[in-house]
């Protein structure tokens, strides 16, 4: 009896079934996809990236079965990356000094392919919204999905999706073969 | 030929070591930091409350003109309400830096004083409310009529 409360907290929220392992570490891909979408340095991923974890655990008890886990994760993901990165901008606007020249951003070498690091500075080029959407075609995900997920219209996404494109294939232009 | 940005893209995560998940720093603790900040909240919006309940109570009774029951009523509430923010400052002092086992373990101990004071406290604040409710319709203005409302007519026997 000595620790019944203690256990009660533990098993029902942290220790008995790890969350992270069961309802986390299946869908790290898209969320790993997705972070580094929205940071140009290893720090600020891991930050992104442990900051999602916890507000997916969070948020768990919101989830509706209407959608499937994954589209609840990968909206979780992307609204917590889109409300980092203003965090970070208004920060940075905020701390801003006008004495220091503007440093370009740090570049992430995250990935040992190439043409992906090169892709990935085409697609950190791109709106906020727009990474989130170009990441979730590359992920297969339908039209519809996507509109779920980034809380779009499904007809406008076809189109937002061939515009991207073709910003990505000027930002590209010639760099890869 | 030019890559489309599909085969970039699957060509790039072909390679596993591409998605290692970086290592979560201190979720657990946070986890439990979290769990602990939705009780105390739970907490001080009860003890709110209890101070606007006692409050209200005390102005309603004695518009209902029972006195009586609205002071037992309010210094019953207001003990409880003392009480239980002393309660409350003892678990604002749990140290946030103690590793997650620790913290919880801290809060758990902190729970079973609470509830062990409170039921402690509630032996004597039940029959006090009682006490005070039965007074204050005893000694009401229109005692007779609420006693006779309650109990019933007084018996000859009286």
């Amino acid at each position: 009896m000595g620790r019944s409360g203690l256990w009660i907290i533990s098993s029902r929220h942290l220790l008995s079934s790890d969350f992270y392992t069961a309802f986390i570490l299946p869908y790290a891909g898209i969320i790993i996809k997705l972070c580094r979408a929205y940071t140009n340095s290893q720090e600020d991923f891991e930050d992104y990236y442990q900051e999602v974890c916890l507000q997916i655990w969070k948020s768990r008890n919101n989830f509706k079965e209407a959608s499937a886990w994954s589209t609840w994760v990968y909206r979780i993901s992307l609204n917590v990356c889109l409300t980092l990165l203003k965090k970070h901008k208004r920060a940075k606007e905020h701390f801003a000094s006008d004495y220091l020249p503007d440093l370009p951003a740090e570049e992430t070498r995250a990935f040992d392919d190439e043409a992906l690091n090169l892709l990935y500075q085409a697609i950190r080029q791109l709106s906020e919204i727009d990474r989130g959407v170009i990441l979730l075609y590359l992920e297969e995900k339908s039209y519809q999905e996507i509109a779920d997920i980034t809380g779009t219209n499904a007809n406008n996404i076809g189109v937002r999706v061939n515009r991207i494109k073709e910003k990505l294939r000027k930002l590209l232009d010639g760099k890869i073969n | 030929m030019e890559k489309s940005i599909e085969q970039i893209w699957k060509a790039g995560f072909l390679d596993s070591k591409a998605l290692i998940s970086p290592k979560v720093n201190d979720l657990y603790t946070r986890k439990s930091e979290h769990i602990i900040e939705k009780f105390k909240r739970m907490f001080r919006f009860n003890l709110k409350a209890i101070a606007v309940g006692g409050i209200m109570g005390l102005g309603g009774l004695f518009m209902l003109k029972l006195p009586i029951t609205g002071i037992t009523f309010f210094i019953t509430l207001a003990v409880v309400f003392i009480v239980n923010k002393r309660e409350l400052d003892d678990l604002e002092k749990v140290d946030k830096c103690l590793s997650s086992y620790d913290y919880l373990k801290s809060f758990d101990n902190w729970m079973k004083d609470q509830v062990s004071m409170n039921a402690r406290m509630a032996k004597f604040y039940y029959p006090f409310i009682f006490l005070g409710a039965s007074m204050g319709l005893w000694f009401s203005v229109h005692g007779p009529w609420q006693y006779e409302f309650l109990f019933g007519p007084p018996t000859s026997d009286w």
